[in-house]
C-alpha cells in the first residue's frame, strides 16, 4: 500500500510530491509569471504568455470538434455513430457544413473566393436574425420599462412616480445626446448635457461595481497564494530546515 | 425427447400471453384517441393528444388513476418541410408523458420534431381502489406503484406532422416597428440626395486621423482591435466599417496595421476589408495579409497575447472597436502604459467606464455606428444616420404618450384604450 503511494509521487529535489502538490506549485509559479507583467514586459511574462495562448488554442480546437463538429454535423448525418443511434438522419447540416467546408477554401489562392460565400451568409443570417431580437429587447422592452405613471394619481405612490419621471427624463435627455444630425445648441444642448450627466453617473456606478468585482478576482488568487499555496511552501520548507 | 419439451415450451408462452392479453383485456381503454398540431404560434415543436376517459372507472376493486402517453416517430427522409416518410417505424414506441390524473383527456407535448410524422397512443393505468396513482421522485415518467394495471393501448388513427407557422403574430409589434423604421431610413435617403446633410462633430472620430498621422510620423504600427463578440454583433460590423476607413488611410501613408482577431470568421472578413481599403488605396502590393491573425478564441488568452504585442511593438495608436466583456480594462490599461494614443468605442455600456477613463477618446454606443458616416461622408450612409434621428424623434414621442397612457390609466382605471397603448409595446414570449 505505502509502495503503491510512493509510486504515484513524483520525485523533485529530493522531496516527494504527489501531482496535486506539482499542481499547486505550477498555478502559483504561473500566477507569478502572469503578475509578473506589472514590472514590464519580461522572459517568464512570455513564456506564460505562450503557454496560456497554445493551450487555450489547442483547446478551443477540441472544444469545437467536441461540441461542435462531433454532435452537430457527423451525428446528426450518421446518428449511428453517435449516443442516439436509433435517430434519424438529418441531412439539412449537410448547407452549414458545406459552407464550413468552403470557408477552408482559404487554404487555396486559386478558390479562396469560395470563402466569401459562407461569410456573406453568416454575416445576413446574423444580421437578419439580429434585427427582431434588437428591436424586442433594446426597443420595446426598455420603452415599456420606461412608460410608466410620473405622477401620484390613484394607487401610485409619489415617491415610485418620482422615480418614474427621473427614468423618463433621464431616457429622453439622453436619446438627444445621440442626435447627430443637428448641433446641439439651444434646447438641444441643454437636454443632451443633461443626458451626458445621466451618462456619466451610470457609468460612474458602474465603473465602482464593476472595480469590487475585479477586487474579488484578485482576493480570490491573493487566498489561493495564501492559503492553498503557501502551507505547502511552509511544509518543503520546514524539511529543508530540519 | 425434445418435441415434448418444446410442444411444452410453447404451450407455457402461449397461456402466458393469453394471461397478458386477458388481464389488459380487463381493463377498459381509453378511446378516441386523437394527435393534433397545437395550432399556436410556434416552430413546431409543440402537438396536442386528446382522448375519452374509459366508459367504466372501476373494474374489479381497480380504479381509473390516470392515463400513459407514448408516441412513435414514423421513418423516411425529412427535409424541413419536404417529407418523404414511410409508415415504417422510425423508433420504437416511447413512453412521453405520465399523467396521475383521472380527469385528463389532453396534454400538449413540447418536445417534438417539427415536420417528423407521429402516431400517439394512450394506456389507461389503474390504481386499488383508494390508492392514487403516483409518478416516482427520481423518474417523473415512472410510477411508484407497485400494483397497477394497464389498458390496450389506443392509437391516434392518422400520423401528425407537428408544422411550424409562417407568420408569428406575438411579434406583430416587431414587425410593425422595423417596417416603420425601415421606411423612415429609405425616406431620408431618398430625400438626402437633395441636400447636403450635417452631422455635428464628435471627438473621438475627429481624433482617428490624428492618430494615423502620429504612428505615421513615429514610424511605429498602428493596432486595431475589433472587439471579442461574433460576426453577428452589431458592434463588430460597426469596427469593420471603421477599420475599412482606417486602411485606406494607413495603406497610403504607409504605417503598418495590425489586426490580432479572436474570432476566425471575423479575421476572415477583416483581411476581405483590409485588403479592399489597399486595393482602393492603390497599394496593393502593400498589403500583408499576416498582419491579420488569428491569436485564440479564449477571452483571457488573447488578452496576455495582445498586451504582449502592445508591450513589445510599442504601436503608437491602439484602437478598441467593437463589443468587450472584462478584458477592456485591461487591455485598455496596458495600452495606456505603452504610451499609445487610444481611441475606443463601444456598446457594451458596462466596459464604457473603463474606456472613458483609460483611454484618450471614447465611441460611446451609438457614435460607434455612427462612425462610419462619419468618416466617410458617404450620403447613404450619412442619410441613414439621419433617418436614425428622425426615428429617436419618433421614440421619444412614443414615450412621452405611453408614460402620459400609463399615468392616465392608473388614474382612470376604466380607460382601456390608454392601457392597451401601453401593453402594446410588450414582447410576448
Amino acid at each position: 500500500m505505502a509502495d503503491a503511494e510512493q509510486s504515484s509521487q513524483l520525485i523533485i529535489l529530493g522531496l516527494s510530491l504527489n501531482p496535486q502538490v506539482v499542481g499547486l506549485w505550477l498555478q502559483a509559479a504561473l500566477t507569478f509569471a502572469i503578475l509578473s507583467f506589472l514590472i514590464g514586459d519580461n522572459p517568464v511574462y512570455k513564456f506564460a504568455e505562450h503557454l496560456f495562448v497554445g493551450i487555450s488554442a489547442g483547446y478551443g480546437v477540441v472544444i469545437v470538434w467536441k461540441q461542435a463538429v462531433l454532435p452537430l454535423l457527423i451525428f446528426k448525418l450518421l446518428p449511428q455513430l453517435g449516443p442516439k443511434p436509433d435517430e434519424l438522419a438529418d441531412y439539412w447540416v449537410l448547407i452549414p457544413g458545406l459552407l464550413g467546408l468552403m470557408m477552408l477554401a482559404r487554404f487555396i489562392p486559386r478558390y479562396d473566393w469560395l470563402s466569401r460565400y459562407p461569410i456573406a451568409f453568416t454575416v445576413g443570417l446574423f444580421m437578419g436574425a439580429g434585427i427582431p431580437a434588437v428591436v424586442q429587447m433594446n426597443l420595446l422592452q426598455q420603452a415599456q420599462a420606461t412608460m410608466k405613471p410620473v405622477l401620484g394619481l390613484g394607487s401610485i405612490e409619489w415617491g415610485l412616480a418620482l422615480s418614474c419621471l427621473v427614468v423618463l427624463v433621464g431616457v429622453i435627455c439622453t436619446l438627444t445626446y445621440f442626435y447627430f444630425s443637428r448641433p446641439h445648441e439651444g434646447v438641444l444642448g441643454v437636454t443632451s448635457k443633461i443626458g451626458i450627466w445621466f451618462l456619466m453617473v451610470a457609468f460612474g456606478a458602474g465603473f465602482g461595481n464593476t472595480v469590487m468585482a475585479r477586487m474579488s478576482l484578485l482576493i480570490g488568487r491573493v487566498e489561493f497564494l495564501l492559503y492553498e499555496w503557501m502551507p505547502i511552501v511552509s511544509v518543503h520548507l520546514s524539511k529543508y530546515v530540519q | 425427447m425434445m418435441r415434448p419439451v418444446m410442444t411444452g415450451f410453447v404451450a407455457l408462452l402461449l397461456s402466458a400471453l393469453c394471461c397478458l392479453t386477458a388481464a389488459q383485456g380487463r381493463f377498459p381503454a381509453p378511446t378516441e384517441v386523437r394527435m393534433a398540431d397545437d395550432g399556436e404560434d410556434d416552430e413546431g415543436s409543440k402537438a396536442i393528444v386528446t382522448w375519452q376517459a374509459p366508459s367504466v372507472a372501476e373494474i374489479d376493486g381497480y380504479m381509473l388513476g390516470g392515463y400513459e402517453v407514448h408516441l412513435q416517430q414514423l421513418g423516411g427522409l425529412y427535409l424541413g418541410r419536404m417529407a418523404f416518410s414511410t409508415t415504417r417505424p422510425a423508433k420504437e414506441w416511447e413512453l412521453v408523458a405520465l399523467l396521475p390524473d383521472v380527469e385528463a383527456t389532453e396534454i400538449q407535448l413540447g418536445d417534438v420534431v417539427p415536420w417528423r410524422r407521429y402516431l400517439a397512443r394512450v394506456t389507461a393505468v389503474y390504481a386499488p381502489a383508494g390508492e392514487a396513482l403516483q409518478a416516482s421522485e427520481d423518474d417523473p415518467l415512472k410510477l411508484a406503484n407497485r400494483d397497477v394495471g394497464r389498458s390496450a393501448a389506443a392509437m391516434s388513427a392518422a400520423p401528425v406532422s407537428p408544422a411550424g407557422k409562417t407568420y408569428n403574430r406575438k411579434r406583430t409589434n416587431v414587425l410593425v416597428w422595423v417596417l416603420g423604421y425601415s421606411a423612415i431610413v429609405l425616406l431620408t435617403i431618398y430625400l438626402a440626395r437633395r441636400r447636403e446633410i450635417y452631422i455635428r462633430p464628435i471627438a473621438g472620430l475627429e481624433a482617428v486621423n490624428d492618430a494615423i498621422g502620429r504612428a505615421t510620423e513615429m514610424g511605429r504600427p498602428i493596432l486595431y482591435i475589433a472587439g471579442l463578440s461574433g460576426i453577428g454583433d452589431i458592434a463588430t460590423i460597426a469596427a469593420m466599417l471603421i477599420l475599412g476607413h482606417l486602411a485606406k488611410r494607413t495603406a497610403a501613408y504607409e504605417t503598418p496595421l495590425l489586426v490580432p482577431c479572436q474570432d476566425p470568421i471575423v479575421m476572415t472578413v477583416q483581411r476581405e476589408i483590409v485588403r479592399e481599403a489597399y486595393l482602393e488605396a492603390g497599394k496593393p502590393q502593400n498589403y500583408e495579409p499576416e498582419n491579420i491573425f488569428f491569436v485564440t478564441d479564449s477571452q483571457f488568452g488573447y488578452v496576455a497575447a495582445v498586451d504582449g504585442i502592445m508591450m513589445r511593438e510599442k504601436p503608437a495608436a491602439n484602437f478598441y472597436m467593437g463589443y468587450f466583456y472584462a478584458e477592456a480594462l485591461i487591455l485598455a490599461e496596458t495600452g495606456s502604459a505603452s504610451g499609445a494614443i487610444q481611441i475606443a468605442g463601444t456598446d457594451a455600456d458596462t466596459q464604457l467606464p473603463f474606456f472613458i477613463t483609460a483611454c484618450d477618446y471614447t465611441l460611446m454606443g451609438e457614435e460607434l455606428y455612427a462612425a462610419s458616416a462619419y468618416l466617410s461622408r458617404n450620403p447613404l450612409l450619412v442619410a441613414q444616420l439621419k433617418g436614425q434621428d428622425i426615428g429617436k424623434i419618433v421614440i421619444i414621442a412614443m414615450l412621452l404618450l405611453g408614460a402620459a397612457a400609463a399615468t392616465l390609466g392608473a388614474h382612470y382605471v376604466d380607460w382601456e384604450f390608454v392601457k392597451s397603448f401601453v401593453e402594446w409595446f410588450e414582447v410576448q414570449r
